[in-house]
């Protein structure tokens, strides 16, 4: 198991010990159970030791109020990262102009390594790792500047393969740190790599991929596969994000080309096109919620609700928005609404625990 | 681990920079592919932002994107549907089809090179024949540049690797400024893969006294008296990739407003 894996399960076991000591007070107090003088010391001092463990191995949140605090921290150090991001591209530009070519190289080189260099430093010394998040994110920043800059002073074709590189360096940080921002910036990368080479495949330049939206279909199945290598199970707490921005990506190409169908690579008449993937959006909404249900993935689940009501009311705007009244229509929607409202409650209830007196 | 993955990014960053570095170094190896002398009409001065202090040229060209279309009402011209199947596109499906627009609107662009004609107007200024135009102007593309090269062998044709593209166009009729029934296919030089040149270290002091963007200085009323306030020698290497050579800023004509005519060409 990686060491953030690691972190992982202890916050989890930590969180279960709170919630743990709150159901045990609550029991005490409507007189279900009641623990000797004796057990309750044995009991609450293990609980502690645990806890005093588990801070000190791995500096988990024991207690509600450091759990908020740290989610603040965890925000502070994204939007930290961001606006160093910022500064650094925006100090470059008012720079640029004030040095020599062989200067201009150096500082692009030199900033993402002293930023690598401030990561590994900041990790040694913080196992929170607030701070290595935040430099890990300025890292990425100024290794997209590097690539970015030095092909605007060197004139150069731009290449698919900063899209590689910088992806590359996104995962080299996220799997070395267990960082989840670098990861996702890693992964967008690679995202758009894998669209760039499909669109190249395809007979057009690279720099369309954005055009075509089935461009994404192999980037987002192959996110979706990850978490079931062999290899992955180290690193099982990246595993939501794979599934969610795969999911997303599929889900929004499919969106697209359920509605401008003229987009897409099959050779079809548009609205034959447009009916394909709308049969599939609904198909492929249908089997997110079930499998997310079922296998327990919480953003699975969400993701395949939220499009599939996505897809219904598109559907609804075509099919009656031109011909039924807008009062009738909204309240068609609304009647809709209710009737999911039900649907949902319903599946709700089944995948409540059974509880037998 | 970690320690592995930290030192493979270290690597990943500095093999990025080399093969970066050599690839600009291959493409100035050896001698220029071409040569060629431009004004401010073509290499417009741009700066990437307020407080940016690097300085970059933009190529431009005609017929120029504009308002959100091309001004074309002379039919394809030079860029035809047989140019377009030249270049790779597939055109079976008539312009009449009803579904044509939507078809050929949804068709991406497609890499090719492009051939640029410098028009020098004959020591006109820049007020004379619509001032701002460019006089780079798209005569030619293809698949390949050595075909195109033996084909435009003078040295005012630029030969430079562009995105193009399939416009299905309506029919325009000129005299009564509206669409006309029909449609035709034709082609159009979008973007330039190097589009934007950067100004060197060396070459910056003579641009950086220009205080206006080429943007803003084309709405000033000197624009019109004045001409284009530089040139620019820039030079194309085996790569196809740019480089600016030298700038140099181009004297104000002497004579009055009233006589643009004599105001420095390139």
């Amino acid at each position: 198991m990686s060491e953030s894996s690691a972190k992982h399960d202890a916050q989890r076991r930590a969180d279960r010990i709170r919630a743990f000591r709150e159901e045990l007070a609550e029991l005490e107090r409507q007189g279900v159970l009641t623990l000797d003088a004796a057990q309750r010391v044995t009991v609450e001092s293990h609980l502690r030791q645990t806890l005093a463990d588990l801070a000190q191995r791995f500096d988990v949140d024991t207690t509600a109020s450091q759990k908020q605090i740290s989610w603040g921290m965890r925000i502070a150090s994204t939007f930290g990262g961001l606006a160093l991001c910022a500064a650094v591209v925006l100090f470059f530009q008012r720079i640029w102009g004030l040095l020599g070519i062989p200067a201009q190289v150096a500082v692009l080189v030199a900033t993402p390594l002293v930023m690598l260099a401030a990561t590994e430093y900041a990790a040694r010394r913080e196992r929170t790792l607030y701070y290595g998040s935040l430099l890990s994110l300025v890292a990425f920043g100024a290794f997209v500047l590097n690539l970015t800059v030095l092909g605007s002073i060197f004139n150069l074709t731009p290449g698919r393969g900063a899209l590689l590189a910088w992806g590359l360096f996104g995962l080299l940080l996220a799997y070395a740190y267990g960082l989840q921002l670098p990861l996702a910036a890693g992964l967008i990368c690679m995202l758009g790599y894998l669209a760039a080479c499909f669109s190249s495949w395809m007979g057009a330049p690279w720099l369309s991929f954005p055009e075509r939206p089935e461009n994404f279909f192999l980037g987002g199945l192959i996110l979706i596969a990850v978490p079931g290598l062999r290899l992955q199970r180290r690193y099982a707490e990246f595993d939501w994000l794979y599934r969610t921005l795969g999911l997303l990506t599929l889900f929004l190409a499919i969106l697209i080309l359920s509605e401008w169908g003229a987009v897409s690579y099959l050779p079809m008449r548009q609205s034959t096109v447009e009916a394909i993937y709308q049969v599939t959006g609904f198909a492929g909404a249908g089997i997110a919620l079930w499998i997310g249900i079922r296998s327990r993935f919480a953003g699975v689940a969400n993701l395949g609700a939220v499009f599939l009501t996505l897809f219904l009311y598109l559907r609804f705007y075509h099919w009656w928005w031109d011909w039924m009244p807008g009062y009738l229509f909204f309240l068609v929607i609304g009647l809709v609404s209710i009737g999911l409202l039900a649907l949902f409650r319903k599946l709700r209830g089944r995948t409540a625990e059974v509880v037998r007196p | 681990m970690r320690r592995i993955a930290i030192l493979l990014a270290a690597a990943l960053v500095l093999a990025a920079d080399i093969f970066v570095v050599v690839k600009a170094a291959r493409n100035r190896s050896g001698p220029p592919i071409a040569t060629i002398e431009l004004t401010e009409r073509e290499l417009r001065l741009v700066r990437p932002q307020r407080e940016s202090t690097a300085l970059f040229l933009e190529l431009a060209w005609e017929p120029a994107w504009g308002r959100g279309r091309f001004n074309f009402e002379d039919g394809p011209g030079w860029f035809n549907q047989a140019k377009l199947e030249e270049i790779g596109y597939d055109c079976r499906l008539a312009p009449s089809d009803p579904s044509a627009a939507a078809h050929y609107r949804a068709m991406t662009a497609k890499e090719a090179f492009a051939v640029l004609e410098h028009r020098e107007a004959g020591g006109a200024g820049a007020g004379d024949d619509g001032s701002a135009r460019s006089r780079l102007v798209a005569v030619d593309a293809g698949r390949d540049f050595a075909p195109l090269r033996k084909k435009y062998p003078d040295a005012r044709f630029l030969i430079v690797p562009a995105l193009v593209r399939l416009l299905y166009t309506v029919e325009w009729d000129a005299n009564a400024r509206r669409d006309a029934p029909g449609a035709y296919l034709r082609g159009a030089v979008v973007e330039m893969l190097v589009g934007q040149v950067s100004v060197p270290p060396s070459q910056r002091s003579v641009l950086q006294a220009l205080r206006q963007t080429t943007s803003d200085y084309l709405t000033t009323p000197e624009a019109r008296t004045r001409g284009p306030r530089y040139s620019v020698v820039l030079l194309y290497g085996r790569n196809y990739e740019p480089w600016v050579e030298s700038c140099r800023l181009l004297t104000p004509p002497e004579t009055p407003a009233s006589s643009p005519s004599s105001a420095p060409g390139k």
